[in-house]
């Protein structure tokens, strides 16, 4: 859109989305002509979007940033959200990230989370069935996307059945950047109020080999304090949820509209994790991540970032970086890239990002080996975005087979 | 050439309109719809256009067609509906005008259509009365739709989600197009808008929404419907 015409600067969060979910095209402005540019969020802070991806990287693991947002006045992209929680992994610059990461590392390694996968297909399969015995045309997010993080993830968690129902009034969150800064509180107060309850009964009745125990023992050992526990806890649920219900739709999509490389997926299985890391790399599941904070003045491509101003990043600028990814709005699945950079760099990469990788693997072969034909009830183009979610997908995917 | 009917007339207003255009309907034709947003449209402020999202296909499973088919004849019905209607709002000089025809799939874009929608779902649940005219409504689409076959409680189940999908459209007209009051129009009375305005059901409108009838006037005298060519989604006129 911008090529001949400046945008005026500040530039205000939330852009207008790309077509299908490519790179919003001040996204794409900024990474070619202001690669340090200013962006007002939703709560009137000002900070500095970074787009290309080698100064990400390098930003990402520079300690003079730090990721520490639990202090009040700290910049948010709405009000008190999820980075408020004290001591969550989340917000802790190093050493004590290192100490509580340990923790959990184990837990999420690539060997370690292979062993999940029946768990994965088992829901997977219950919840095709059920599609299968419904009306069609129907809702994949509805039907799937949604329910399928929430049944799996709920399980491997180890939520108690008597806070099932709770898990899903609060769960996924709607993060949405269009509300009040008092929604956003009482958003992330809800979701406070359950983490104690389900630290509560897991206490009482112990769920071995779930990253809850894992976290409740190095609490108990002393390792690590009450709040790093319940804050690391806080934001491991939130990421078993809302950050995998965007790329289950996000990919389910972008498949169906690539139908060639979908029917070679269901040709040759062992190209599903070909086509989930191209989902990873094309889509993200977000707009913006979380800022960060200069600790101290940081010249960064020729821009001075001054001590105490934000940072933050759109992941989907770096995998669309054509200085990395070549002809980058094209979706390929036979890439030699793959779309490890979705999941940041540094100190804070992804936890769950080998966890991510399975989950989508076993859903979208269980949903595409099941319903080979599956396709759009409506034109790509009236999809539902919703700009202001900050996991930003298709509120609503209507699908026929 | 129109006339306006206000389910109440003291709460008549120039804000917004909004348009429930009918795939279902055989007066929905491009021609119209033109004179319909013609008419409608320097009469308010602001007006809104609205056509069934995938629902719309439900009524022809329901009815016996298979899914596929019926999701094919719900697109080509969808763009029938749509194309007419910008191309009218172009011409009047509305800027925009494809952001003003919305299908209600992309109305899921917004938070306050997703809330609204999580009401009347539970209202259909809960609520006899509009449970009654949900169920009523759709009997008779399916009926029609279904040429003379019985129709089950079964299928019902199925196309219900069409009229439910559409209420909050009937609610919350003022949150979903961000006005103070509008008003929606449609062609004929309904059980469901009657349940509604009358504030004996848990569904209770936004402050702000209004509904009324719209009428063509020679089709008062020459009866439009028995000369209607068939609707996008062939269900006999009513
Ligand atoms: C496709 C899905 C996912 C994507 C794209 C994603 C992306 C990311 C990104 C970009 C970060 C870094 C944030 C930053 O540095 O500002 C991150 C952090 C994190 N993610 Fe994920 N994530 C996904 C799924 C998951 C899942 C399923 C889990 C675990 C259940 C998870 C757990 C975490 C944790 C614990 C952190 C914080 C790590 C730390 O601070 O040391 N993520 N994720």
């Amino acid at each position: 859109m911008t090529d001949t015409i400046e945008p005026e600067l500040p530039l205000q969060y939330p852009f207008p989305l790309g077509d299908t979910g490519a790179l919003p095209p001040l996204t794409a402005w900024a990474q070619r002509a202001k690669p340090v540019c200013p962006v007002r969020l939703p709560s009137g802070v000002t900070a500095w979007m970074l787009t290309r991806k080698d100064d990400v990287a390098q930003m990402l693991a520079d300690n003079r940033f730090s990721r520490n947002l639990a202090e009040p006045g700290s910049p948010r992209m709405v009000g008190e959200d999820l980075t408020s929680v004290h001591d969550a992994i989340f917000n802790l610059d190093p050493p004590a990230h290192g100490r509580v990461r340990q923790v959990l590392s184990g837990w999420f390694t690539r060997r370690a989370v292979q062993r999940h996968r029946p768990l994965f297909a088992r829901h997977a399969h219950r919840l095709l069935d059920q599609l299968s015995a419904g009306p069609n045309p129907a809702d994949l997010v509805e039907a799937y996307s949604a329910p399928l993080p929430l049944d799996a993830m709920g399980e491997l968690m180890g939520v108690p059945p008597e806070l099932a129902a709770e898990c899903r009034q609060v769960y996924p969150m709607s993060l949405d950047l269009s509300s009040t800064p008092e929604a956003v509180e009482k958003e992330t107060d809800a979701a406070k109020q359950f983490i104690a309850r389900l630290i509560a009964a897991r206490r009482a009745d112990p769920a071995p080999d779930t990253p809850v125990h894992t976290l409740l023992e190095a609490r108990r050992e002393g390792v690590i304090s009450e709040s790093e526990m319940f804050g690391t806890l806080f934001l491991i649920f939130v990421t078993s949820f809302d950050p995998l219900v965007a790329p289950l739709t996000t990919g389910p999509m972008i498949l169906m509209l690539h139908r060639r490389q979908l029917v070679e997926c269901v040709a040759d299985p062992s190209l599903w994790p070909k086509a989930v890391e191209e989902v990873l790399r094309y889509f993200h599941n977000g707009g913006l991540g979380f800022p960060r904070i200069a600790r101290e003045d940081v010249e960064l491509n020729g821009t001075m970032i001054r001590q105490g101003d934000a940072v933050v990043v759109p992941m989907q600028a770096v995998t669309w970086d054509p200085r990395h990814y070549r002809n980058p709005e094209r979706f390929n699945i036979h890439r030699a890239t793959d779309g490890s950079a979705t999941f940041g760099a540094g100190p804070h990469y992804c936890l769950g990002s080998q966890l991510a990788r399975v989950v989508l693997q076993e859903a979208f072969s269980a949903l595409f080996q099941r319903f080979p034909t599956l396709d759009l009830a409506v034109s790509e183009r009236e999809l539902p975005w919703d700009p202001n979610r900050m996991f930003t997908r298709p509120m609503q995917l209507p699908v026929t087979w | 050439m129109f006339t306006l009917d206000w389910l109440a007339e003291t709460a008549r207003h120039r804000d917004h309109v909004l348009v429930g255009l009918s795939p279902q309907n055989g007066r929905y034709k491009p021609e119209y719809i033109r004179n319909l947003i013609f008419w409608l449209q320097p009469r308010f402020r602001s007006i809104d256009v609205v056509i069934p999202g995938f629902e719309a296909a439900y009524t022809l499973v329901a009815a016996g067609h298979p899914p596929a088919q019926a999701v094919h004849r719900a697109r080509r019905a969808y763009r029938q509906l749509r194309n007419p209607a910008v191309r009218a709002l172009a011409d009047l000089g509305v800027p925009d005008p494809s952001r003003h025809v919305t299908s209600w799939t992309r109305l899921h874009a917004d938070a306050a259509y997703r809330a609204s929608l999580i009401r009347s779902r539970k209202a259909y649940l809960t609520d006899p009365r509009i449970r009654r005219a949900c169920r009523e409504m759709t009997a008779e689409v399916v009926g029609n739709a279904a040429d003379g076959q019985p129709v089950t409680q079964c299928d019902i189940d199925i196309a219900v989600r069409y009229v439910i999908a559409e209420i909050p459209l009937l609610t919350d007209g003022p949150d979903v197009f961000g006005a103070d009051r509008s008003v929606f129009v449609y062609h004929r009375a309904t059980p469901l808008v009657a349940a509604i305005a009358d504030s004996g059901s848990i569904l209770t409108a936004a402050p702000g929404q209004t509904w009324a009838i719209v009428s063509q006037e020679e089709e008062n005298r020459d009866g439009h419907d028995r000369t209607g060519t068939p609707a996008a989604i062939p269900v006999s006129a009513r």
